[in-house]
């Protein structure tokens, strides 16, 4: 899987989430913070780790968990364990 | 103004350290039922509460839930006074451990991560640091009320932990700009002990049944232990009043796996209430109610 399809993937799931929450879909960007951009809270952001972690079967250690903050730094992070996982 | 700004301002808190046990908890008493006092209006909260599960709505009954809401802001309080070593002493002699502890013990040091769910019941303030107090570090995710008191506890925790007579206490704010639910995952994936709070309504708390009576509740709780599977342990603590000055603490270890695990944690509280009501001070606050 490339990089662009793990955006996309982590782009559909933000999507879907911020439908249920009601967030409009036009403040999903790359770079839009989940919290302050887009208005999602901690327990969505756990929603996003967990399925992140479960569609490309990786565990990302808590120390990346400040990380869970935009698509982009999402994608950079599965990356990097999609990488080691190889 | 709310109970816990007038008991907790910025004056107070700074007039605390060197109080003694006696002097903090006569000032809590006298300053609290003036409030009780000036707001009629908050017993009468209580009252409806208590009338919605069909408990009688007598004015002792709602004294001694008052009385309650009291003891608890003196315990959340007392180790602003007390030095570390007092206050090590006063949980050891008043909070009992039930044998469940030696599990927890266990579980606490496999690495496997731990929460412990509590509630508005009796002694909560009491539990992590008398968990601490026997070598258990604890991270508890809480609603500081006031900045002072966040402030205050951050630096206590501090000393006990100095004095190397206390393992960590740690906290989590919720309802600040850190994505709490986060710093709760990684606490479990580290293998830690997380202590939070299960009797709230959140935007992921689930109606359950307490009393005949359906609530939100879990707070999301659930979510966090799915989360931290497979190994994760949970357990419900709850620090029952013997007396003004002593409890016991109740410890009761929950299938994590449970699909129904929110509904577990209200069917461990239940019984509790059905003979120690008073001690559920969340009866001061508007109950959760689905309908």
């Amino acid at each position: 899987m490339n990089s662009a399809d793990i955006k996309a993937t982590i782009r559909d799931l933000i999507k879907e989430i911020a439908e249920d929450m009601e967030i409009s879909e036009e403040k999903i960007t790359d770079d839009a913070h989940f919290i302050n951009d887009m208005g999602l809270d901690s327990m969505a952001l756990l929603e996003v780790l967990a399925t992140m972690e479960k569609k490309f079967g990786i565990t990302i250690p808590e120390t990346e968990f400040p990380n869970i903050v935009t698509i982009g730094k999402c994608t950079a992070t599965v990356e990097k364990y999609l990488a080691q996982k190889k | 103004m709310k109970l816990s700004g007038f008991l907790q301002s910025p004056d107070f808190l700074a007039s605390l350290p060197r109080k003694s046990r006696e002097e903090l908890r006569s000032l809590i008493f006298t300053k609290g039922r003036e409030w009780f006092d000036a707001y009629p209006e908050e017993s009468m909260v209580i009252a409806r509460n208590l009338r919605a599960f069909a408990i009688p709505a007598t004015s002792a009954l709602v004294r001694e839930i008052q009385n309650n809401v009291l003891l608890h802001y003196y315990e959340k309080m007392l180790p602003l006074c007390l030095s570390p070593r007092e206050y090590h002493s006063y949980l050891t002699d008043s909070v009992a451990m039930p044998p469940e502890f030696e599990t927890l013990a266990a579980d606490a040091g496999s690495n496997s991560g731990v929460v412990i769910a509590v509630c508005h019941f009796g002694a909560v303030e009491c539990i992590a640091p008398a968990l601490a107090a026997r070598g258990i570090p604890v991270t508890g995710a809480l609603r500081f009320t006031t900045p002072g008191l966040a402030d205050a506890a951050r630096a206590r925790s501090g000393a006990m932990a100095a004095s190397g007579m206390f393992a960590s206490v740690n906290f989590i704010e919720i309802g600040t700009d850190r994505p709490a639910a986060l710093d709760m995952a990684a606490v479990l994936r580290r293998g830690s002990v997380l202590l939070a709070v299960f009797d709230e309504k959140t935007p992921y708390s689930l109606p359950v049944t307490l009393l005949r009576r359906q609530v939100w509740g879990g707070a999301g709780l659930d979510r966090l232990v799915r989360f931290a599977q497979p190994g994760a342990r949970v357990f419900t603590a709850f620090a029952e009043r013997a007396d003004d000055e002593r409890c016991e603490l109740r410890l009761h270890r929950l299938d994590a796996d449970d699909p129904m695990l929110v509904q577990s944690l209200y069917n461990d509280l239940e019984p509790l209430l059905m003979c120690r009501c008073a001690q559920w001070y969340f009866l001061h606050e508007e109950i959760p109610f689905v309908n």
